[in-house]
């Protein structure tokens, strides 16, 4: 069969995948809810083992998966739907996630803050692997709606010891490069292969979403 | 996408009224707490505590660099044509400070919050809304670094170390997106610097909380 037939055969079955989601989506959203219900908490945050200060608030974000897969799923998601979500997510990911943490700080009650944030993975990264196409009003909801997790979680988890200030700078500049890092990513939306390896890397963040949610990380 | 303030015009009149109840309210519920300045040395020391007092207040930086940042978007040679309104707005807040006591947090956050979002939303007004939006922040982070000291209390080294590093910080902000808006023309920079404005408004909400959390 000739190349351009053969070439055209895999972009009808990339447009029909893309355009018959449903099915697949339906499948994940059947398997999420068998998780779901038979999830653990996800215990990925002790809130032990650091001093504080501004290393501390850097690395919190940076060495919690859960975080970094959400992090990364952002900017990613943005990229993959162009501007101005490419550059409205990434923004509203820390004001919305400043706003949790001030209630972690606080210390007024938000339920299911370690299933959010498992979930928020798994949200954001099926939403890039199946290239979900979202208004921007729509995906800003959806990300500020996980921001909060994150934020609250950021909030209460903060150190004793610490000195809030230089935490806050700490995570929130972690916060944007690691969007920075899924926008970068999404950047190879250009290249023929690109939206293979973005997809790919949806499927990952989903997974280790999973992996939190269910138990296993 | 950018915000032009002729619809918040026209929302501003129906609006200001219980904004201003709502403002006198918030200002009087805060306990009230001074800024203290190491004194003692001689003029040139207490021109360094005034600046101190400035780099260590974290709202009055993140206030100022926000109004930098926005007044860059707005034009890249923008700060000259403000530039009056703040040094008359932050010894306006200096004498407002003596004479009218309010507790500084919601000044302070409330001018590092409300900069960091005008910065993020790269509001573009004509020069008098723009020189009123530079003069309402330096009123409130003059006005709330001061807060609890009466007029003329402190020596004049002290206000002179404080005006010269509000217009200092503000300037060098400005003078540094310029830069970067010029020497890397483009719609991401642009970007960029929204983004570093909405992280300056995150530290900003962030430091709030943790102020109001603590005891006393």
């Amino acid at each position: 069969m000739p190349i351009t037939n053969q070439i055209t055969r895999q972009d009808n079955r990339t447009s029909g995948f893309a355009a018959r989601n449903t099915h697949p989506a339906r499948t994940a959203f059947v398997a999420l809810a068998a998780a779901l219900l038979t999830a653990s908490p996800a215990l990925a945050h002790t809130g032990e083992g650091m001093t504080g200060g501004f290393l501390s608030g850097l690395m919190h974000p940076i060495f919690g998966w859960d975080h970094v897969v959400a992090m990364v799923a952002v900017g990613l998601w943005g990229a993959v739907l162009g501007s101005p979500a490419i550059w409205i997510l990434p923004i509203t990911f820390p004001l919305i996630m400043a706003l949790g943490a001030a209630l972690g700080i606080a210390g007024i009650t938000v339920p299911f803050i370690e299933v959010g944030i498992a979930l928020s993975g798994v949200v954001l990264g099926l939403l890039v692997l199946f290239l979900v196409r979202a208004p921007v009003a729509v995906a800003g909801v959806i990300v500020a709606f996980f921001a909060i997790f994150h934020g609250y979680a950021h909030g209460t988890e903060l150190p004793a010891a610490a000195n809030p200030y230089a935490y806050a700078v700490g995570f929130v500049i972690a916060t944007g490069l690691l969007h920075a890092v899924g926008i970068a990513f999404g950047a190879l939306n250009g290249q023929p292969w690109g939206k293979m390896a973005i997809r790919a890397g949806g499927a990952v963040i989903a997974l280790v979403g999973g992996a939190f949610l269910t138990g296993f990380a | 996408m950018h915000i032009h303030l002729s619809s918040y015009r026209r929302r501003a009149g129906r609006v200001s009224r219980p904004a201003l109840s709502g403002l006198v309210l918030v200002l009087a519920s805060f306990p009230a707490s001074a800024h203290e300045f190491e004194l003692g040395g001689d003029a040139y020391d207490d021109f360094l505590a005034g600046g101190a007092a400035v780099l260590n207040d974290l709202p009055v930086l993140l206030a100022l660099m926000s109004t930098g940042i926005l007044i860059s978007l707005w034009k890249r040679q923008g700060l000259p044509l403000v530039w009056p309104a703040f040094l008359v707005s932050v010894i306006g807040g200096f004498v407002l400070a003596g004479l009218i006591p309010v507790d500084p947090v919601p000044l302070l956050y409330g001018a590092a919050i409300i900069s960091g979002l005008l910065a993020v939303s790269a509001v573009r007004g004509t020069r008098p809304v723009m020189a009123g939006i530079v003069f309402g922040a330096g009123l409130m982070t003059g006005w709330g670094i001061l807060a609890g000291h009466d007029l003329g209390e402190l020596p004049s080294g002290v206000y002179a170390g404080l005006f010269a590093l509000f217009n200092l910080v503000l300037a060098a902000s400005a003078a540094l997106a310029t830069a970067v808006l010029t020497r890397l023309p483009g719609r991401w920079t642009e970007i960029a610097l929204r983004a570093l404005a909405s992280w300056l408004t995150a530290i900003a909400i962030m430091s709030l909380a943790f102020v109001l959390g603590q005891p006393g």
